[in-house]
C-alpha cells in the first residue's frame, strides 16, 4: 500500500480517499495490514509475490512500491531479480522488460538507504548448469514433477520438439532453488494466475507449488495477497484449487 | 453463524463456496473483506442498484463472467428491470465489443431466472451481432424495445461516432450512469490515462466528485487498490 510520501505525508490517493469515504479508507488499511502480517507466507514473500504479479502485468506504480517494501522488509538485489525473472515464464520477455524497472529503483533504493546489499554478477549461476540435451530429459523432468507428461508439454512435443527442449531449459533454470527457494518462485507464478484471472496457471502453478513442498495455507495466503493488488476475483479464481487441510 | 458468512447468506442467499473457503483458511480476512465491502456496497452517491449493476457491466466489458453474474444477482435484488440492465451492457459493448454483448446475454437470461422467467440459453449459438440483438429483444418481451433496435440500427451504419451518442444518450438509464460505467471500464483495466476523457464527459452530464469516487471504490472490489490509483488521480 502506497501509504505515506517522501514528505511524511499521506499519498495523495489515501488523503482523497479519506476525503471520500473514510470508513473505506480505514477498512482498507486493516484489511491489507491482515493480509500482508507474518503468516504462513512471511512479509517478505508476500511483498516479492506483490512485485512479480505487478511485473507480470506491467502495472509499474505497484511494482515499484512492492519493491520498495519487500527491500524495507530484507529483500535483496539477488532476491528480486530472481523473482522477476520468474515472470518471463508466465508473460514472457515483456514482464522482464518492466522488471528492468523494478531492479534499477531497487539498486537506487539500496543505495539511498543503505539497505543489506548482496549483488553478485550472475547471480552465482553458471550458464548451462542446468541445461538438458534431449527430449527424454526433459519428459523425465515433467514426469518428476507432474507424475505424467501434462498435455501442453505433448502438444509442444509433437509440434514444435525444439521449442519443447528449449523451454524445459529455461522452466528449469528459471525455476530451480536459489536465492528464492523454488516454493516461492511457484508461489509468485500462482499470484500471477490468480491476479489475471487465468484458471490453467493458477492449477499448473499450485500443482507445482505443493510438489515443493507449499502448504494449503500459504497456496491460500498468496491468493489473499493477490486480492490486494487484483480485487476479489483472484481469491474466486485461486480459491477453486485449494484443498481443505 | 459467524457475521462474514452471514453477510453473504443475505446477498446470495446461500454462502457461496468462495465465502466458505476465506473463511476456513482465514475468518479474520473474511471479516475484514465483508467490512470494506458492505462500506463500499452500501447506498451512497450511487445507489446499491447502481453499484452492482455497474460492477456486472464492467466485467461483462472485461470478459470476466463469474463476478458479472455476482453482481448481476445484486442488481436484480435491488430492483434493475431488464430494459436497464440491457442499457448497461450495451456500454459494455461500446467498450469491448461483440464478445462482451455476447458474454452479457448469459447475464439477461440469469436475470430473468431470477424473476422467475426461463428462456432457453442459446448462447452456444450466437454468433453475430444480429444474432445477439435478437435474443435481447426476444428477453425484453413485452417491454419497450424501442431504444434497443435504435441502438442496432446505429450499428449497422457502422458510424462510430453515431453508434457512441446512441448508446450513451438518456434511455432508461441517464446519460449519466452510462459515462459513469465507461470510467469504470477503464479503470477496472487500471487504465487511468483512457479514462480521463471519460471522467470529463461524466462530469458534463452530471457526475459529481462523490459519483466518481464511488466508480473507484467499487473498482477495488473488483480490480484491487490499483483501480483507486487509477482514479484518485482525475478525482
Amino acid at each position: 500500500m502506497t501509504g505515506i510520501n517522501n514528505e511524511g505525508h499521506l499519498a495523495e490517493w489515501m488523503d482523497k480517499m479519506d476525503h471520500y469515504a473514510p470508513e473505506v479508507l480505514e477498512a482498507y488499511k486493516r484489511l491489507n495490514e491482515l493480509v500482508l502480517r507474518n503468516g504462513a507466507l512471511s512479509r517478505k514473500e508476500k511483498e516479492c509475490i506483490l512485485v512479480g504479479i505487478n511485473a507480470a502485468r506491467r502495472y509499474e506504480k505497484s511494482m515499484l512500491y512492492h519493491t520498495k517494501c519487500a527491500i524495507d522488509v530484507g529483500a535483496s538485489l539477488d532476491e528480486l531479480a530472481e523473482i522477476l525473472s520468474v515472470c518471463i515464464l508466465s508473460r514472457g520477455l515483456p514482464a522482464w522488460l518492466e522488471g528492468m524497472k523494478a531492479l534499477a529503483y531497487a539498486a537506487k533504493y539500496i543505495d539511498e538507504t543503505r539497505a543489506p546489499k548482496v549483488l553478485s554478477k550472475h547471480n552465482g549461476q553458471k550458464p548451462n548448469r542446468y541445461s538438458f540435451e534431449s527430449l527424454d530429459d526433459c519428459i523425465h523432468y515433467y514426469d518428476n514433477m507432474f507424475g505424467t507428461l501434462p498435455q501442453w508439454a505433448k502438444v509442444l512435443l509433437d509440434y514444435s520438439p525444439d521449442t519443447l527442449l528449449h523451454y524445459t531449459n529455461l522452466r528449469n533454470a528459471n525455476l530451480s532453488d536459489g536465492r528464492v527457494s523454488r516454493k516461492l518462485k511457484e508461489l509468485v507464478l500462482v499470484g500471477i494466475n490468480t491476479a489475471e484471472r487465468y484458471p490453467e496457471g493458477v492449477r499448473i502453478h499450485t500443482e507445482g507449488a505443493r510438489s515443493c513442498g507449499a502448504t494449503e495455507m500459504e497456496i491460500a495466503e498468496c491468493h489473499l495477497t493477490a486480492v490486494l493488488t487484483a480485487g476479489i476475483p483472484a481469491w474466486f479464481e485461486g480459491a477453486q484449487f485449494l484443498r481443505n487441510e | 453463524m459467524d457475521t462474514g458468512l452471514a453477510y453473504f447468506k443475505k446477498v446470495y442467499d446461500e454462502v457461496p463456496g468462495w465465502v466458505q473457503k476465506m473463511h476456513d483458511f482465514s475468518p479474520e480476512v473474511l471479516s475484514h473483506y465483508t467490512r470494506i465491502r458492505s462500506e463500499i456496497m452500501k447506498d451512497g452517491a450511487l445507489t446499491r442498484k447502481e453499484k452492482d449493476v455497474l460492477i456486472a457491466s464492467m466485467n461483462a466489458a472485461r470478459l470476466y463472467p463469474r463476478s458479472m453474474l455476482y453482481h448481476t444477482k445484486g442488481a436484480v435484488d435491488n430492483g434493475i428491470t431488464i430494459p436497464e440492465l440491457v442499457e448497461y451492457f450495451l456500454v459494455a459493448y461500446l467498450y469491448k465489443g461483440i464478445e462482451s454483448l455476447k458474454l452479457s446475454i448469459k447475464a439477461l437470461a440469469y436475470a430473468l431466472e431470477l424473476k422467475g422467467k426461463c428462456y432457453e440459453s442459446k448462447t452456444t449459438e450466437v454468433v453475430t451481432l444480429d444474432d445477439i440483438f435478437h435474443i435481447i429483444i426476444q428477453y425484453m418481451d413485452n417491454e419497450d424495445t424501442s431504444f434497443v433496435r435504435e441502438v442496432f440500427q446505429n450499428i449497422q451504419t457502422g458510424d462510430r461516432e453515431r453508434i457512441e451518442r446512441k448508446i450513451l444518450e438518456d434511455g432508461n438509464v441517464s446519460s449519466r450512469l452510462k459515462y459513469l460505467n465507461m470510467v469504470g471500464n477503464f479503470i477496472t483495466e487500471l487504465n487511468g490515462k483512457g479514462a480521463s476523457s471519460w471522467i470529463k464527459k461524466a462530469r458534463n452530464f452530471g457526475a459529481s466528485e462523490a459519483d466518481l469516487a464511488d466508480v473507484g471504490y467499487i473498482c477495488i472490489l473488483t480490480a484491487g487498490i490499483p483501480a483507486w490509483f487509477e482514479i484518485s488521480d482525475s478525482l
